[in-house]
């Protein structure tokens, strides 16, 4: 039959027999993922931070054989010296090699922006939990402490913190995961708050499930695609504010590298050595970039409510 | 109904305002002590010199007491503590600093509205486009570019390279020129590129939000009943759906009123920019803990009083919404 059905119109056997032949039953996951994978510019980012991680796993390797110099190797001889054969990207005021810098920076990069986002999911889903679940004075009081977090602008509550700490890349991510898991908290006790009321809670709880085995077993698997959602979109923003403190001297110290250090070293010889402030600039850029384009495809294919 | 509305939020701030004073008293405790910078250096303090100094700046009290004069200090007499490094109020450098914080990010603020209204509004009008997809483009890496990078690559191009090619060229940093400065063309020029940076980044926010949100409201029934009644289209862009549409910006604009005096840290820092920011930054550098801990406090209570303004407005701007 040529043309659209009509309402009350007798369906055609042909649309019969197309009505039998339903859509696989799939899960949640199956069906997210496919999504996901068809997804080509956020598949392409994935790769690209894969590769990255690859990358700064092995940076004892590059710096081995690839580059044949040690992050804090120093070479005299040759400071400020352009890209070229043997640096690759050039050195610099120290004649370090600025190609095993950037690799070793990588490391500190992805390590406080994955790191910093699972604390804050642990942390902030826990809170999330309790608060949506138990209602009441629990809920008010952290609430209100969540409230206070974040209206401490984090800038200073980093500075406050850090001054005295002299952190490396596992310290820093406490720290600022001590404030990102105030955002976490707040939108996954949203989220419980709806799941709580539907009918399968009540179900469960009506057999006899305890509040522990409600949260985590129930609650919990609900909300995780709120939570997957909320940590891919994350971890760009962390590695925004881990560059920006080690620009200002309060992250990662030196010798050890990192993309932000390595920038507020450069800017003092920039006049004559323009490539060391635009190479780590381009990888925070780039990295960024790619984990937001991913966090978005994920949250595309992943997100309960966009569909 | 408005009133009971204002009244419980501003009750709700309470516990937060109380929060805000504890967390940062006891994090500057907890990182700073009793120490004092530089006491421990001098050697011709002897120890009982020492413990007299330490008790007339009142570290040696046990905290409770510390915490309670110091808020009943901010509040009782809107003294923010005093200077570890030379002893002067608090307040007082706050005061002396925040003009050239305000004038930067009420420049960008500003500027980032009047640039992203009409970006969104021209992405959400020719959807799909070409000139959609390369808005969305520039947004996602505005979103994915350090400011303070951007900063050092625009001082690179504007300052140095500008200078060398024999340009007009912009000055790198500070507020106006030591020597001769500090007429409105001198202030103008050198507000330029950190506000530009700052702005840069609110736009890449902002116009994908009003695009989205205007999406929404053309797809609402009472547009479609407007277009269909013949009204110019014009109107039922700019004035029916532009209105609407950027009720939930109100929000999110308020949300960076704290970014006003906190957001532009990194940026002060990049252009010497002599603002609250920069002061904060070089005093926690020098350990002066009292002054880092007055300017958060003084900060975190800009940010209340700023989401309380925000809250209210967005009441009075979307009659939608429900007081509860």
């Amino acid at each position: 039959m040529i043309g659209p059905t009509r309402i009350g119109e007798v369906a055609s056997p042909e649309f019969r027999e197309r009505e039998t032949l339903q859509r696989p039953a799939q899960s949640y996951w199956s069906e997210s993922w496919e999504r996901l994978r068809a997804n080509r510019v956020g598949m392409f980012c994935g790769a690209f931070i894969l590769v990255l991680a690859l990358i700064a796993i092995a940076a004892p390797l590059i710096a081995r054989y690839a580059t044949h110099t040690g992050y804090s190797d120093q070479d005299l001889a040759g400071l400020f010296q352009p890209p070229g054969r043997t640096h690759w990207l050039g050195t610099d005021e120290l004649g370090r090699d600025t190609l095993t810098r950037l690799v070793y920076g990588a490391r500190v990069s992805l390590t406080v922006g994955f790191l910093t986002v699972a604390l804050s999911l642990v942390v902030g889903g826990s809170v999330g939990l309790a608060s949506g679940y138990y209602g009441g004075v629990i809920d008010n009081l952290l609430m209100r402490l969540v409230d206070t977090l974040l209206s401490i602008p984090s800038i200073f509550l980093f500075i406050l913190v850090s001054v005295l700490l002299r952190p490396n890349a596992v310290t820093l991510s406490f720290i600022i995961a001590l404030v990102a898991w105030g955002n976490v908290g707040r939108l996954i006790r949203a989220e419980v708050l709806s799941i709580r009321t539907r009918e399968f809670m009540i179900a469960t709880r009506s057999v006899g499930a305890g509040d522990v085995r409600l949260m985590l077993r129930h609650l919990l698997p609900n909300a995780l695609p709120v939570m997957i959602v909320a940590a891919s979109l994350a971890v760009g923003q962390i590695i925004l504010v881990e560059a920006a403190l080690s620009y200002l001297g309060l992250g990662i110290q030196p010798p050890t590298p990192s993309w932000g250090n390595m920038l507020s070293n450069a800017q003092q010889y920039f006049y004559h050595s323009p490539w060391l402030v635009a190479f780590p600039g381009v990888c925070i850029f780039v990295t960024v970039l790619c984990t937001n384009m991913f966090g978005n495809a994920v949250r595309d294919s992943f997100d309960p409510r966009l569909r | 109904m408005l009133a009971k509305y204002a009244a419980r939020r501003l009750l709700a701030s309470i516990p937060v305002v109380f929060g805000v004073t504890t967390v940062t008293f006891l994090l500057m405790k907890v990182t700073a002590g009793n120490y004092v910078p530089g006491l421990d250096l001098d050697p011709n303090l002897r120890p009982e010199d020492l413990a007299h100094i330490r008790h007339q700046l009142g570290v040696d009290q046990p905290l409770y007491l510390q915490y309670w004069q110091w808020i009943s200090g901010i509040f009782l007499h809107g003294d923010f503590g005093r200077s570890m490094l030379d002893g002067t109020p608090v307040l007082s450098h706050i005061l002396l600093r925040l003009p050239a914080t305000l004038e930067l990010t009420l420049t960008a603020i500003l500027l980032g509205i009047a640039i992203s209204i009409p970006l969104g509004v021209t992405g959400a009008l020719r959807r799909g486009s070409r000139l959609d997809h390369f808005l969305t483009a520039v947004s996602v890496g505005g979103f994915a570019v350090p400011q303070f990078w951007l900063g050092l690559m625009m001082i690179l191009l504007f300052s140095v390279s500008f200078k060398a090619w024999g340009l007009p060229w912009l000055p790198s940093g500070g507020r106006e020129s030591t020597v001769g400065g500090g007429d409105p063309l001198d202030l103008m020029v050198h507000l330029v590129m950190p506000a530009t940076v700052l702005a840069f980044f609110y736009v890449s926010i902002w116009s994908r939000f009003t695009r989205s949100s205007m999406l929404e409201i053309l797809s609402q029934d009472y547009v479609r009943t407007a277009r269909a009644k013949g009204m110019p289209e014009g109107r039922v862009v700019y004035i029916h759906s532009l209105r609407n549409a950027i009720v939930p910006l109100v929000t999110l604009v308020g949300l960076e009123l704290p970014g006003l005096v906190a957001g532009g840290l990194v940026v002060e820092v990049v252009f010497g920019w002599p603002g609250l920011g920069l002061m904060a930054y070089e005093r926690a550098k020098s350990f002066d803990f009292t002054l880092v801990m007055g300017t958060t406090t003084f900060v975190a209570l800009l940010v209340i009083v700023g989401n309380l303004l925000a809250d209210l407005l967005y009441a009075v701007l979307d009659p939608r919404i429900r007081y509860s």
